[in-house]
């Protein structure tokens, strides 16, 4: 009966130290996803150009991240998350080239040109922006452009490596290729950006 | 090739980062609401079990159901088994065996009298 008793004890014990502990990295989940959430949706965004593709991907590393990778250490989240994120913009690319083919193949490009809403473009005018907002804006609008026009992987390797901070080994992770291919494309990126911005960024 | 970076390179690349870090506050308000129920719904999912829970809870459970199997299986030939046992006690303790006991012992009192006599 003790005996009995004490095994309860040391599983409802077992019970409520494991709930702890999931409470505990669901609350830390939740602050790294928090933190990185709107930059995640900045490289997207970037990638792809689009905000509702850039919403689907995020979100769908986040929960593949909690998924998966929620009991490795919280050091390595980070990486990890950048990693699905990439594999994930990577897969987006493959998807748009080849509907894109078809859509040429089928002669239907103008006509989905032709679906797109004008008023997306137009400039929100509704909050009156200072002047340094307006700078700012100009400014990220002109990087965002000019990042655009990198190929894929060296867009990669700036936005991982110049913003993200990953090391190189990290971003030659995320990236799916070698350390030296990672330096190369960094380097490359650097210097094209440079010369498209002009040297009034300095 | 090299790609080490110059002075003006990393200058370049800090303002860069800056005005990236910058450029997220400008998000838009339902983006950043949608961004947040992305966050909580991804929270709100269980992790995946890991392959080898899946598969000792797997092996478990076939083990318990050939074990079920097993016993089930041979539940007639075991009963089959004590039959004979059963029906062999009912003789044993029955009042009349007992009589009938004692009756032989009579009879073996007679034959030998009957040898001696």
């Amino acid at each position: 009966m003790i005996m009995e008793m004490a095994g309860q004890e040391s599983s409802d014990t077992r019970w409520m130290c494991e709930r702890i502990t999931a409470l505990h990295r669901n609350q830390a989940l939740d602050c790294f996803l928090a933190g990185i959430e709107r930059r995640a949706f900045r490289i997207a965004k970037i990638a792809t150009g689009d905000a509702d593709e850039a919403m689907d991907l995020v979100q769908d590393a986040m929960l593949k991240l909690v998924q998966r990778y929620s009991t490795r250490d919280e050091a390595e989240w980070g990486p990890l998350f950048h990693t699905i994120l990439q594999h994930r913009i990577r897969d987006w690319y493959r998807r748009t080239k080849v509907r894109n083919r078809w859509r040429q193949w089928l002669g239907k490009g103008e006509a989905f040109d032709e679906q797109c809403d004008p008023l997306e473009s137009v400039a929100d005018t509704s909050q009156p922006s200072s002047d340094k907002q307006l700078a700012l804006k100009q400014a990220t609008v002109a990087l965002e452009q000019a990042v655009r026009t990198l190929p894929f992987r060296q867009q990669q390797a700036f936005l991982l490596r110049a913003w993200e901070e990953l090391d190189v080994a990290q971003t030659a992770a995320a990236m799916g290729c070698s350390q030296g291919s990672v330096k190369t494309h960094y380097f490359r990126a650097v210097h094209t950006l440079r010369k498209l911005l002009g040297d009034h960024w300095l | 090739m090299s790609t080490e970076f110059q002075p003006d390179d990393e200058r370049f690349i800090a303002r860069v980062k800056q005005v990236l870090d910058q450029s997220v506050g400008g998000i838009d308000h339902p983006t950043v609401l949608r961004l947040q129920h992305a966050r909580v719904a991804a929270c709100e999912v269980r992790p995946a079990r890991p392959w080898r829970l899946l598969w000792a809870g797997g092996l478990a459970t076939v083990s318990v159901a050939a074990l079920a199997l097993v016993l089930w299986v041979k539940q007639p030939a075991l009963e089959n088994h004590h039959a004979p046992v059963l029906e062999d006690m009912d003789l044993v303790l029955s009042t009349e065996n007992v009589e009938l006991a004692e009756d032989l012992e009579f009879y073996h009192w007679l034959a030998d009298d009957d040898v001696t006599g």
